[in-house]
């Protein structure tokens, strides 16, 4: 008779049924508090629209929007060195590269993350060759997670919690890297999301989800472009405008550096010329070795 | 009609359906002028061509004169199932 008001059905959803990422957010532990800092803001993509269409007129690579995005956080950490951490346990460190976590979708259920190494030296269009083949890769059968996931599907449901447990313990306190599995997951402070898909609905905000490690506290994803009202000077234009949303650590850093973060990325997106790797062009570029490096880059050395 | 002009058509079929704010979608539409290329949408784009048509592109073929149009695609496709080299 207790239970005879309940809406729920007689019997859970049996464990198979759930996707494996799901499954690891419900049977990961909970924080007693939460750090998350979340800032959202918007992007004109004109800039950005006419560089593509620029580039694919005229260039070897097609071009997307997910490349430049990358590159964009990449250069914004390299920037702002504070938000190139992560904590393990009580303690935040560094990390020595600047690395991103993207996910890419796999022909099974659910997505995979891969991890794109010193993104701040890449060009887009290496970037984007990257892209493509970790996408290729993805939509293959045998990688590591499709292991392991075969593995713990298989394991008595309790044993397997107890695993993705002590997993996710150890990846939230131990510097090094265990396996293939946690290279990808410990490997970058931040995952990138472009949801720019055609067909998208308006994205006006957006708190990306937290995954039990600790690595990618820090979350950029940009949503679709919508034709919005802008005011520039005195003038009600239309652009196409974007919206950008920031999800931080306060661990780590505060909301005024996170202001300035996701500024330096809107920087970037709006006048994405000027920050390619291959293309050299740098204002304060001239002196050998740093048609490669970031603007900013040039003028801190400049100060 | 040549088969890469019904593969063409296939797939401008194929976009229609995908895009469906978009009409209509020729095998001479400018797919890169209509905004329907994006990292996700390539990706689609590819996965059914290698289920329908059994053939994948190559990082190297994955340039904007090869994903121009329908026509294009499929002319890229014909190329790879008779086993020539597209340049």
């Amino acid at each position: 008779m207790f239970f005879s008001s309940t809406p729920l059905e007689r019997t859970p959803i049996p464990a198979a049924d759930i996707p494996f990422l799901n499954r690891c957010y419900l049977h990961t532990v909970n924080d007693r508090s939460d750090p998350t800092l979340v800032w959202g803001s918007e992007v004109d993509m004109t800039g950005l629209h006419s560089f593509l269409a620029q580039r694919n007129n005229a260039g070897s690579t097609l071009l997307t929007t997910t490349p430049v995005l990358i590159r964009a956080v990449g250069l914004a950490l390299a920037k702002h060195h504070d938000f190139n951490r992560r904590v393990l346990g009580e303690k935040i460190y560094r990390f020595s590269e600047v690395n991103v976590l993207v996910p890419v979708q796999r022909s099974q259920a659910g997505p995979s993350l891969s991890l794109f190494r010193q993104v701040d030296q890449r060009s887009y269009d290496e970037l984007f060759q990257s892209l493509w083949t970790e996408q290729r890769g993805a939509s293959q059968v045998n990688r590591a997670c499709d292991r392991s996931e075969y593995i713990l599907r298989r394991l008595p449901t309790m044993l397997a919690h107890l695993l993705l447990r002590g997993w996710l313990w150890a990846a939230n306190h131990l510097p090094k890297p265990m396996g293939p599995l946690d290279r990808p997951l410990r490997g970058a402070p931040v995952m990138v999301n472009h949801f720019g898909f055609p067909g998208a609905p308006p994205l006006n905000s957006y708190k990306a989800s937290r995954f039990g490690s600790h690595c990618t506290l820090l979350n950029v994803t940009l949503g679709p472009t919508m034709r919005r009202p802008l005011v520039i000077g005195d003038k009600i234009v239309i652009r196409p405008m974007a919206g950008l949303f920031v999800r931080a650590d306060h661990r780590t850093i505060d909301a005024y550096q996170l202001s300035n973060f996701v500024a330096t990325i809107v920087e970037i997106l709006t006048q994405p010329e000027k920050y390619d790797a291959a293309s050299g062009k740098h204002e304060a570029d001239g002196s050998p070795g740093t048609a490669n490096r970031p603007r900013f880059e040039q003028e801190l050395q400049a100060v | 009609m040549s088969e890469a002009e019904a593969i063409a058509g296939t797939l401008a079929g194929y976009l229609e359906q995908r895009f469906t704010d978009v009409r209509p979608i020729t095998p001479e539409t400018d797919l890169l002028a209509a905004g329907l290329l994006e990292s996700l949408t390539i990706m689609e784009l590819l996965a059914y061509i290698e289920h329908v048509y059994g053939v994948t592109c190559d990082p190297s073929e994955i340039r904007p004169d090869n994903f121009r149009s329908a026509q294009r695609l499929a002319e890229l496709i014909d190329a790879k199932r008779r086993r020539l080299t597209v340049i």
